[in-house]
């Protein structure tokens, strides 16, 4: 319990260094966020300028964007899918030829925790299991029934 | 002069040697990282097809060369196909040698880590918000140096006396790296969301499978991750009994290593996933600052986790690069009957002041962004690219040139598991033509822009050093290929032991003690 305490203290004193602050609603048997439980991010100082994206599985093939609005200092957000997420502030400034340039000035990665279902994850990391090791302790005794070569 | 080939002692001697070779740095953090990257659980469906369709067949034709013609792997090619198949053994084996430097250079860096583990404040010193985290602060000295000089001491001295000197280490080694990773599993799960992450990690995405470059990705780590076209599964094979069940010994070895890696991801990715660090797609950020900073963020006996995990690192390191270097030893060992002192004091210079070069740059000119260019650059053709090449000209050796029908009927004459006539359209059709695209799609992403480095921008370094490294990715592009293709071609036309080598054209021999007429050099030569 301590522990869990420790972490919790030293991760949101992380997230209000980088000027985040998340708050779940619902209450939490420790730090992650849930599918479908609604979230609000606050971050310092009100500015219209400002987006906040939800990116999901960053840097992976199945990586997606949510847009979450911005302006208000807040936004309330119902994370759609487990993994790690990456929630990113952005400034938007317009140039003199008009076009509008972003600028991550924030960014903080957040693990969110399946909010139930069927856990197909499991199922396949035993069956990947059981063919590895399942394969590697039959050709083990195989190997070894036959006689050992000479010394 | 004594000659007779030194063998292993005992199967699970060869098993453990191989599968250690097999079970590296890479299979501690990049499996994790390649399934978060390429859908999770969906990665296992490609992953198995090249576990079963390319990994295993290649491996049994490794060991099939080896053990048929009890020569490392340049003589080997050379029974095989010829002047050009020496050639290729002896690119392999040059390449192999460009990679055994930077590796043992990463090792030296992975020493250093643990000092610093010990010696540090982990928390603060390998922790996400670290400036500069440990890893930058330290290879920007010489100290790596000292890591560079020890693990190439701790390789020599494990090569030392052939399987002899081998055999009793990995089997030390190997269940002490079983062990510490099982612990490691134990650590991640019990974390808080540790368990919720290994279900992330496994959970299948299966829209990726319809993107070509997620079973690219799949063939390329297994390629890599078993060890394949480096000849060292080829000079291990060459010390087994020629009636040893291979088709076994690659099942072993094989499964082995991918369960190594499966039992990894869980304990990385927990980890990762308790506290919220993404993976990175590189094994050098994965190993010194994406998994370091996880175990800093322990609110447990950090210390000790950190100093565990990158002794655990430089435990499995050493069994891939022993394996490494035997590979090559027993290159010059066969071909020039060296003794295997005189060959060991060749290749340690060489790769002494080989790996120390890697080491240079970060602390000699520390405030250039330098740390892991020309590790880099290495590494991108000489792994890249070279295991590949040889992979696929191995295969077309076996395949078309010797016949994978007589790799088989040696293989079947002493295996319980029989390979059928699949066996020979994989290594003739299905394998070489995978490899192909691979390496055609590599070529047309990664060159097609230039050649790769050339795009690095070095206008704010000026006079010399700034010319040499905007040319850099030239020269070390040439000294691959061409340095490396050139000492090939002259070290396949030296004279050596060929006269005496087995024709596979005759029966192959099989049996205990059976040793073919001018047997080579290998094992516990000496003068």
């Amino acid at each position: 319990m301590i522990r869990f305490l420790l972490v919790s203290v030293l991760l949101a004193a992380g997230l209000r260094a980088q000027g985040f602050e998340i708050t779940d609603y619902a209450p939490r048997e420790d730090r992650f966020l849930v599918v479908g439980r609604e979230t609000q991010l606050r971050w310092r100082g009100e500015d219209p300028s400002i987006v906040v994206r939800a990116v999901y599985r960053p840097g992976s093939k199945v990586e997606k964007v949510e847009e979450l609005g911005g302006g208000g200092g807040e936004v309330y957000w119902t994370p759609t899918a487990p993994g790690l997420v990456k929630l990113s502030v952005y400034r938007l400034t317009k140039g003199k030829d008009g076009k509008t340039t972003e600028t991550e000035i924030d960014k903080e990665f957040v693990s969110v925790k399946f909010g139930g279902g069927f856990p197909l994850g499991i199922v396949v990391m035993f069956l990947a299991g059981l063919i590895l090791f399942g394969g590697a302790g039959w050709s083990i005794r195989a190997l070894l029934r036959a006689s050992e070569p000479r010394a | 002069m004594t000659e007779s080939r030194a063998q292993w002692k005992s199967k699970m001697g060869f098993i453990l040697a191989a599968s250690g070779s097999a079970i590296g740095l890479g299979n501690i953090v990049m499996f994790s990282s390649n399934a978060y990257r390429f859908g999770g659980g969906a990665f296992y469906l490609p992953y198995f097809i090249a576990l079963f369709l390319v990994g295993m067949p290649v491996m049994v034709a490794e060991f099939g060369l080896g053990a048929s013609t009890r020569k490392s792997f340049p003589l080997a090619m050379r029974v095989a196909g010829g002047r050009a198949g020496e050639f290729a053994g002896w690119f392999a084996i040059l390449n192999a040698g460009f990679i055994t430097m930077y590796y043992i250079t990463i090792l030296g860096w992975v020493a250093g880590m643990a000092w610093g583990a010990l010696t540090t404040d982990v928390t603060a010193s390998f922790g996400a918000s670290a400036k500069p985290p440990f890893f930058d602060s330290f290879k920007m000295t010489y100290g790596p140096f000292f890591g560079v000089v020890l693990v190439w001491i701790l390789n020599l001295l494990i090569v030392s006396r052939g399987t002899k000197s081998i055999e009793p280490v990995v089997k030390v080694f190997l269940p002490l790296m079983w062990l510490a990773m099982i612990v490691l599993v134990f650590v991640g799960m019990s974390l808080p969301g540790g368990f919720e992450g290994v279900k992330v990690l496994f959970t299948p995405q299966p829209e990726v499978l319809g993107d070509l470059s997620v079973w690219q990705g799949a063939l390329s780590q297994m390629f890599f991750s078993l060890s394949l076209g480096f000849g060292v599964m080829t000079a291990y094979a060459s010390y087994l009994p020629k009636d040893s069940d291979l088709t076994h010994n690659a099942v072993t070895t094989s499964l082995l290593n991918c369960g190594f890696e499966w039992i990894a991801g869980v304990a990385v990715f927990s980890i990762l996933f308790s506290f919220a660090i993404a993976p990175s797609s590189s094994t050098i950020a994965m190993m010194f600052y994406v998994v370091p900073a996880g175990i800093a963020a322990m609110p447990f006996a950090a210390k000790a986790f950190a100093i565990g995990f990158f002794l655990l690192l430089l435990v499995a390191g050493l069994t891939s690069s022993i394996s490494l270097l035997e590979a090559l030893v027993a290159a010059g060992q066969d071909k020039f009957r060296l003794p295997r002192w005189r060959t060991l004091a060749i290749f340690g210079t060489v790769g002494v002041i080989g790996s120390l070069v890697f080491a240079l740059p970060a602390a000699a000119l520390p405030g250039l962004p330098l740390g892991l260019w020309l590790l880099d650059l290495t590494d991108h053709w000489a792994f890249g690219y070279g295991l590949l090449i040889v992979g696929l000209v191995e295969c077309i050796v076996i395949g078309w040139v010797v016949g994978s029908g007589r790799i088989r009927d040696f293989v079947n004459a002493n295996s319980r598991f029989r390979l059928g006539v699949w066996f020979d359209l994989l290594l003739r059709f299905v394998i070489p033509g995978l490899l192909l695209m691979i390496l055609i799609s590599a070529v047309s992403q990664g060159e097609a822009g230039g050649l790769y480095g050339t795009k690095t921008d070095f206008s704010k370094t000026e006079g010399i050093l700034g010319s040499f490294l905007r040319v850099s990715p030239w020269v070390v592009f040439l000294v691959w290929m061409l340095g490396g293709g050139g000492l090939a071609w002259w070290l396949s036309g030296r004279r050596g032991v060929e006269e005496g080598l087995p024709d596979l054209e005759a029966p192959l021999p099989s049996g205990p003690g059976v040793r073919s007429a001018g047997e080579g050099t290998a094992g516990e030569v000496d003068s």
